[in-house]
């Protein structure tokens, strides 16, 4: 299994041991999904075939909680991904104007660089409105300040 | 004020204190004590204190706390768990989010004391996966009491043990039903089980499990500090103690307020958020998260936020969620932003919410283009009626009742909104 996994040796430690960690193995699917986003960003089909080949946990098991849960992707995002709150409170805050510019920022950005998804409450109403660049998370976004948020990510990704 | 309105920092105890994530931060205000009390008292006499006190389920249906501990089947050799709802997502809520920023250790010693009032040895905290560096804090904070020998085997040498462990979500609202969390801890489609058997005979994996919100649990280490009666004081005679109130929407001082339930509307609303922001006028108040049904500003002059009052105005409590919705907020647009976000987290699993939201939905998106109709907002009060009472879990009702409250009390502005798209 080591040399040939699909997985490298860290995620490999990881998924044993939430496989581990409970009382049956299945409850470990989404915590092992969840590693997989941290690392990757997505799920593909070649993992989920090998977390049966290599790990014994059934595809049928793995693809309901996938397709149920919004966190999980099946293709590789862009490399920053902005969920953007677009539930009430935020709503009043501008939260259309605020993605339809994001979006037109991102369709200028050079392909598998930025994309943005409206998504239910993030829970940070007091800062609204809120989104979530990747993992990070910016509250107050205004349309002025919403291009030096995003400019910082992307001068990033070139300096990288 | 009168004395049971009277305000006490239980849950924010800790604002405004630096480090206040810290164990060293929490044992330093008294932190962990009400543990070694509660471990040198019979389990059952901590369920009746805190039976006696009052609490009652701080995530939305006010459920008394202590009631549900003693539903535990004492004589069944199951292992039994205790889970923590911490997988904030009503839309407008943020006050569980406040506990792991300020006090996570809290959350860790209250779940230790109520673990230990009926019998659990093992725990889980379940957490939206959004809340990143809110779930490393409470990571911190379980790892940093197992240290301090609050956690694990033999807790202060009193040979109770409890194992507590951190899951997180992956994104579904419903999983903030507690038989649809349980699901997705045991790792499948966090859709709802029909209930009875209630969790607290049947729940993890067939296990009699409690599942207790993040605020609930927070506030028990108070209660053993303090007793029963102390916390009885303060709020009403059916709303025991403090609650916390997240306000958001276009007010001075959005932000997280711990108050006495009990305490009058406009005050709260006044002067801990200041009022409107500079322009703004109030329009009407969702008073318990999306799902509550809104109210408006005559309703709110002599509202009092408990249990009964807001039960009494035809809305209800629920999260805590006080959105305040203002005068330039076109109602027809809140409508749907309600009922899509409630056609969107439907499981799927019972056919008056997975249709009835769609329903919901597909009507208002053409209203909102002015293709509806007149007849449509009697349609709406009709579907949602429909939609009640009738499925798994309260997804439902909780997409019909904002519908029609909003239907019904702004019918005037929806449509005058079609006559205008018309003109």
């Amino acid at each position: 299994m080591a040399s040939s996994s699909t997985f490298d040796v860290a995620l490999q430690a990881k998924i044993k041991h939430h496989l581990e960690r409970f009382e049956t193995r299945r409850s470990a699917i989404l915590p092992i999904l969840n590693d997989i986003h941290q690392q990757y960003g997505f799920v593909s089909p070649a993992q989920v075939q090998a977390l049966e080949d290599e790990f014994d946990l059934p595809r049928l098991q793995v693809q309901e909680v996938i397709s149920f849960y919004s966190r999980y992707r099946q293709q590789q995002p862009s490399r920053y991904h902005v969920q953007f709150c677009d539930n009430i409170v935020c709503r009043m805050f501008a939260s259309q104007q605020l993605i339809a510019k994001l979006k037109a920022k991102a369709a200028g950005c050079a392909a598998g660089t930025l994309s943005v998804e409206p998504v239910p409450c993030l829970g940070v109403c007091d800062g609204a409105p809120a989104m979530l660049v990747n993992d990070e998370r910016h509250l107050r976004v205004t349309c002025d300040n919403l291009d030096g948020i995003i400019d910082d990510y992307l001068q990033r990704a070139s300096d990288a | 004020m009168p004395d049971n309105l009277t305000k006490v920092k239980i849950l924010t105890a800790f604002e405004g204190v630096p480090d206040s994530r810290t164990l060293t931060c929490y044992e330093a205000g008294g932190g962990y004590q009400a543990l070694r009390k509660a471990l040198a008292l019979p389990p059952s006499e901590i369920t009746a204190i805190v039976k006696a006190s009052g609490l009652r389920g701080r995530g939305g249906a006010g459920f008394p706390t202590g009631l549900k501990w003693s539903f535990v089947p004492q004589d069944s050799d199951m292992p039994k768990y205790l889970v923590c709802n911490n997988d904030e997502g009503e839309p407008g809520t943020f006050k569980d989010r406040y506990i792991c920023e300020l006090s996570p250790h809290m959350l860790v010693e209250g779940m230790a004391i109520s673990a230990r009032a009926f019998g659990a040895n093992k725990g889980y905290i379940y957490t939206r996966y959004e809340f990143f560096e809110e779930i490393a804090w409470l990571r911190t904070a379980i790892d940093e009491a197992y240290a301090a020998g609050y956690l694990g085997k033999n807790i202060l040498a009193s040979g109770f043990d409890f194992d507590l462990d951190h899951y997180e979500g992956a994104g579904a609202y419903i999983c903030g039903e507690e038989t649809g969390l349980l699901s997705s801890l045991e790792g499948k489609k966090g859709q709802p089980k029909l209930k009875p058997p209630f969790p607290a005979v049947s729940g993890y994996l067939g296990c009699p499990t409690i599942v207790n919100n993040t605020e609930t649990l927070a506030a028990v280490p108070w209660i053993i500090t303090h007793g029963a009666e102390a916390y009885r004081k303060i709020g009403t005679e059916k709303s025991a103690g403090t609650k916390l109130f997240c306000i958001s929407g276009h007010v001075q001082k959005p932000g997280v307020y711990e108050l006495p339930l009990g305490y009058p509307f406009m005050k709260f609303f006044a002067e801990e958020a200041g009022g409107m922001a500079a322009g703004r006028e109030l329009k009407g108040c969702i008073p318990g998260g999306a799902s509550a049904p809104i109210l408006t500003p005559a309703e709110l002059q002599d509202a009092t936020l408990d249990y009964e009052d807001l039960a009494a105005k035809g809305s209800m409590l629920g999260s805590g969620a006080v959105i305040i919705v203002d005068a330039e907020q076109p109602m027809v647009e809140l409508l749907k932003v309600v009922v899509d976000f409630f056609h969107h987290e439907s499981c799927g699993q019972c056919t008056p919410c997975r249709e009835g939201t769609g329903w919901l939905a597909n009507i208002m998106h053409a209203y909102v283009k002015g293709e509806g109709k007149e007849s449509d907002l009697p349609l709406m009060h009709n579907i949602s009626q429909q939609m009640m009472g009738r499925t798994i879990c309260a997804l439902s009702d909780a997409a019909a009742m904002p519908t029609q409250a909003i239907v019904q009390k702004y019918q005037d502005e929806l449509k005058n909104y079609l006559q205008a798209k018309a003109g």
